[in-house]
């Protein structure tokens, strides 16, 4: 005989019921509504080296990203079956139709409704546990619940999709199976809702079953555990079968009657973290408070909302954004489960949890919060610490985030990580477990996929950098074929710039072989080439807001030039420099900025660099224009202007010559420059000034001009 | 002539829907209490019974809030009812009381000269020096007579008392008991008693409760009616002088002006427009359904015995001025900027921008 237990898939009280009524029934066999794949798993749920949540993952041998999840927690009635079958030693069979057969169907399987929820929605009840508990556990007590809802279960059903037929026409065969076999006592653990098709097997004919089972169409499936984590079991994640608060069900599932002190309980020391006062009294007023609420509700017991409510009028004062504070972690709870070493599960998970033991960051990676942590790359582990979070990055899984990095800091020897473990990205990590069985195996086949693909020759250049401090130096010289396959003709002359800013540490520091710096000379003689024509143009006619940004572009551009030692390459630069220098179409910022490159770089002399500056000046109907070509000439750092005093001189007279109002209309433009300097070099400007006009003209020296432009000064 | 009391109590204006309420109750009543608690919440909140008996909402807004307060009282906490001003915390303290007790005039209002023998007790001193100190020489306060007859007392503006008379409600609240060491007797609370209490949020720094006081009450924060039309509705239900006729109140041109008159106010007090395209100064007053609904009846008063019987469009302005402009030196560049950005170039809007000019 067999004697069908119809359960709610993740409900505690369930749950509770089932392990009683297992312990009375004695079955010598146990059958339980899980995909055949499962089987191989069910031996490793059990004992001390695993812990829930987890969740078997059948997968399509071809392609792991195509996958189905059966997520156990501590309180789903499955898994309260295996713990039963285990300690008693009886066999325990998964028997619902294989993933193999349904893989196709599952992802289009939307009604996945549940009846018992929909039920407990229209008693009026929010939380379908608590529905469950009243309606469903204390009126029939433990043992007769499964009785009851076998009764109810026969008025709900009356049709079902032939999907449904096919899984419980195989599920059918699998009982058959089983008492065929001589067992005298067979439980049957499944879904209440197919308890009308199980639990009387001489309704259905085995022929027809048979039949029915012909249809099916295989895809080879694996199976392999992962751990799970409650937040992904909570329905909000996005899993259609989910529970809205894994907590609360979890209290629900350890204490019953007991559950809502716990919850309670559990809130007050969440608050009391968080420095706010939450006394043991005021836990006990909260739980006598929902449980008035249910009365006025109308509800046998308070469930979630009920807490919710009493624990924000009696605990946070009516503070809602108190509340809000604890009340993700409250109803989420941040269990993760554990798997077994021996287990069978993706080679990429495994692959990682050992780096992670090999690299020391077992306790990084379990901690709830997030952890800095600083790494030297001097040092043998830390440096591969960085490439393997260097790695994760590049297969989308964030766990380490690098802190800001300074634009001089590169190449330096040290990172710094934020690091934080998500349980999302577990399921990025299986994904990326179609690429390769280890997380170096996947960042190449992963990568090595979108370099084919990508046609964006900048994102493609953005790519180098990660790749080199990966370890992944192989695909460098495929990415560089590419970038130079997609050309970077196309480009603005920005994002040529850009991409060259980005070359050219690579070529300093990264240890590319010699073959991939040839790659990538070949594309700097490409690019530089280009710039160096194109940018004259490229100035021209542009509003000063955005030369103020090219012209940081340009010299980063020219500093990393710097580094270079082919010398026709910066002579085009230099020139390139000298014509927009000179152009007088070119935005007068640039302009002036590449002026002062030029006279920095000596490219100019000091006759030369002092006409320049005093025609610069004596064009005076021009006046904006002006004001933005001494911006970009003062741009950054006066160094330049305080060691060339004549310099200050040719200034100083330019400012005298102003009229009041025209030096008024020039005072925020001089404080906007003269506001990004250090003080001390504001210091030594202001005394040039003073002291050069204090000994040229003494005679003619209008005092109340003097104390305005000393003001004036003053406040510069 | 017949005379009519100006505002009856609610037990009595109420009076019966209460019996309706108390007739159909099939649900099991709290100790002292006149209705279940069920009960209680459908009164506040309006419904109609088995008989067809339309029972009025008294509050329109939130059911939670509501079920959190009546189950408060059910327990033996007290309730704190918290709000900026005009969120009907004392309409709902009154109502409560009305339909719990029956009774809604055991009050005490908060005041920053109260002493504590406005909240225990004080003396007859003819009688205490005729016969001597004795149970008949007492004059019990509301607080007392609420302990006697198991009736619910309302603290009205708890945090404008002083903090030495607020924490005489500590050991009232927690042990149930007003000790007498005149007469070395104690009135001992029966089953009934309880608190409820109304505090400002705005002035809450005054006379900020003790964490022991604090600790003894659920707090229930009063919110401002989040939706326009719920807002509308609070304005229609607490428009109603009896002096004036319902016709008036009834037309679709006086919900109209209702209307926008509340959208005025809630764009004013909230610093944006309905559709937040443009930011708003805040003007110095609390701007509530309640300030909305005076507004109204005011309104409605003056079109009723000065104009032509129709709430128009002048009087809306005149309501609307008055009650935005309460300090002419800050309101009044407020309200001319709201004229100016806002409401002059609003569609239909003409005749009630030309009518607030002109009451500048």
């Amino acid at each position: 005989m067999h004697r069908v237990f119809g359960i709610r898939h993740h409900g505690p009280g369930s749950a509770r019921s089932l392990g009683k009524a297992l312990l009375q029934f004695e079955p010598d066999y146990l059958l339980m509504e899980a995909p055949q794949e499962m089987d191989i798993l069910i031996p490793f749920l059990s004992g001390k080296k695993m812990a829930p949540p987890i969740a078997g993952l059948i997968y399509d041998a071809q392609d792991s990203s195509r996958a189905v999840y059966f997520p156990l927690a501590g309180f789903s009635p499955e898994y309260v079956a295996i713990q039963f079958a285990h300690s008693r030693s009886i066999p325990i069979k998964a028997m619902d139709l294989p993933v193999s057969y349904q893989l196709d169907t599952v992802f289009e399987d939307k009604n996945a409704e549940d009846p018992l929820a929909r039920l407990a929605d229209l008693a009026g009840y929010s939380d379908s546990e608590r529905w469950w508990e009243v309606h469903i556990e204390q009126i029939a007590g433990s043992e007769a619940v499964f009785d009851a809802l076998a009764v109810m279960m026969r008025q709900l059903r009356n049709e079902t999709s032939s999907f449904n037929g096919m899984r419980e026409a195989w599920m059918r065969q699998e009982i058959r199976k089983v008492i065929d076999g001589g067992y005298q006592r067979v439980a049957v653990v499944c879904g209440a809702w197919h308890i009308p098709a199980l639990e009387d097997l001489a309704l259905f004919k085995e022929k027809e079953d048979k039949q029915l089972l012909k249809k099916g169409t295989k895809i080879k499936c694996e199976a392999c555990l992962v751990p799970w984590s409650y937040d992904q079991l909570r329905f909000s994640s996005g899993y259609g079968a989910g529970v809205i608060s894994p907590m609360w069900y979890e209290l629900l599932f350890l204490y019953r009657e007991k559950a809502t002190v716990h919850w309670m309980i559990r809130a007050a020391k969440m608050l009391r973290r968080k420095d706010l006062m939450a006394s043991t009294a005021e836990v006990g007023d909260a739980v006598r408070l929902s449980e008035s609420l249910a009365g006025i509700r109308n509800l046998g017991l308070p469930g979630l909302d009920e807490l919710k409510d009493a624990a924000l009028a009696v605990l946070c004062k009516g503070q809602s954004v108190v509340f809000d504070r604890v009340a993700n972690e409250l109803e989420t709870g941040n269990r993760i489960g554990k798997i077994p070493e021996e287990a069978p599960t993706l080679p990429i998970y495994r692959d990682l949890m050992l780096q992670i033991k090999r690299l020391r960051l077992t306790a990084v990676f379990n901690a709830p919060e997030s952890t800095v942590r600083q790494l030297d790359l001097r040092k043998e582990l830390h440096r591969d610490m960085s490439i393997l979070l260097h790695r994760m990055v590049l297969i989308e899984i964030p766990w380490g985030k690098k802190l800001k990095e300074k634009f001089y800091a590169r190449g330096s020897f040290s990172e710094d990580w934020s690091l934080k473990w998500r349980s999302g990205y577990y399921l990025k990590l299986i994904q990326a477990g179609r690429w390769g069985r280890t997380i170096e195996e996947a960042v190449s086949g992963y990568m090595g996929q979108k370099i084919r693909s990508e046609e964006n020759f900048v994102l493609l250049a953005s790519w180098i950098d990660p790749l080199i401090k990966s370890g992944i130096q192989d695909l460098v010289p495929h990415l560089l074929n590419r970038m130079q396959e997609v050309g970077a003709s196309i480009l603005d002359v920005e994002a040529q710039m850009r991409v060259v800013i980005e070359l050219i540490p690579v070529r300093r520091y990264g240890d590319v072989r010699k073959t991939d710096i040839d790659v990538l000379d070949w594309l700097l003689a490409d690019l530089i080439p280009r710039i160096s024509i194109g940018l004259i143009q490229y100035v021209q006619g542009i509003e000063a807001e955005y030369a103020r940004i090219l012209y940081r572009i340009i010299l980063a551009h020219h500093h990393g030039l710097g580094f270079l030692e082919d010398k026709r390459l910066i002579e085009l630069w230099m020139g390139c420099i000298q014509k927009i220098s000179m152009g007088s179409l070119s935005a007068p910022l640039i302009r002036g900025g590449c002026f002062r490159i030029l006279a920095e770089v000596g490219h100019l002399n000091d006759m030369e660099v002092r006409a320049r500056f005093s025609f610069e000046l004596s064009v005076r109907e021009t006046g904006e224009q002006l004001a933005l070509w001494l911006e970009g000439f003062l741009w950054g750092s006066p160094q330049y202007l305080i060691y060339n005093p004549t310099l200050v001189d040719i200034l100083d007279q330019y400012i005298q010559q102003l009229s009041e109002r025209e030096f008024e209309q020039k005072l925020p433009l001089f404080r906007r420059i003269f506001s990004s300097y250090s003080g001390i070099d504001k210091r030594k400007l202001f005394k040039m000034a003073v002291e050069e006009t204090v000994f040229e003209e003494p005679v003619e020296w209008d005092e109340e001009l003097k104390s305005r432009v000393l003001a004036n000064l003053a406040l510069l | 002539m017949e005379t009519k009391i100006i505002r009856p109590h609610a037990e009595h204006l109420y009076a019966s829907e209460l019996a309706a309420l108390i007739r159909f109750d099939g649900d099991p009543r709290p100790l002292g209490w006149k209705l279940s608690p069920r009960s209680v919440v459908a009164y506040i909140l309006g419904g109609q019974l088995e008989d067809g008996t339309q029972v009025t909402p008294k509050y329109i807004g939130k059911r939670r809030l509501i079920e959190i307060a009546v189950a408060t009282l059910a327990t033996d906490r007290a309730l704190l009812l918290l709000g900026v001003p005009g969120t009907a915390k004392t309409w709902l303290s009154e109502h409560l009381a009305a339909a719990i007790s029956g009774d809604s005039t055991l009050i005490v209002q908060g005041t920053a000269g109260l002493g504590e023998e406005a909240l225990r007790y004080t003396w007859n001193y003819a009688r205490l020096i005729a016969e001597g100190p004795g149970e008949s020489a007492l004059v019990s306060g509301p607080v007392m007579t609420g302990m006697k007859q198991g009736k619910i007392v309302r603290v009205e503006e708890l945090t404008r008392m002083p903090s030495e008379v607020q924490d005489a409600l500590i050991s009232i609240l927690s042990e149930k008991v007003l000790p007498i060491p005149e007469l070395g007797t104690e009135v001992s609370a029966v089953q009934g008693f309880n608190i409820i209490a109304t505090a400002n949020d705005r002035d809450r720094g005054i006379n900020d409760l003790s964490s022991a006081l604090r600790r003894r009450f659920n707090t229930v924060i009063m919110p401002l009616p989040e939706k326009l039309e719920e807002e509308v509705n609070i304005v229609l239900a607490g428009v109603g002088t009896p002096s004036i006729p319902l016709k008036i109140r009834g037309e679709m041109e006086t919900l109209n002006e209702i209307k926008r008159l509340v959208t005025v106010f809630r764009e004013l007090r909230n610093g944006k427009t309905e559709d937040g395209r443009i930011q708003l100064k805040i003007p110095t007053g609390t701007l509530s359904a309640a300030e909305a609904i005076s507004a109204v009846n005011n309104g409605l008063t003056m079109a009723n015995f000065f104009g032509k019987g129709k709430f128009s469009v002048e009087y809306v302005a005149s309501g609307m001025t008055g009650a935005i402009i309460q300090d002419r030196v800050s309101d009044l560049p407020v309200w001319q900027e709201y004229l100016e950005t806002v409401m002059r170039d609003r569609e239909g809007w003409g005749d009630l921008y030309a009518a607030c000019k002109k009451e500048l």
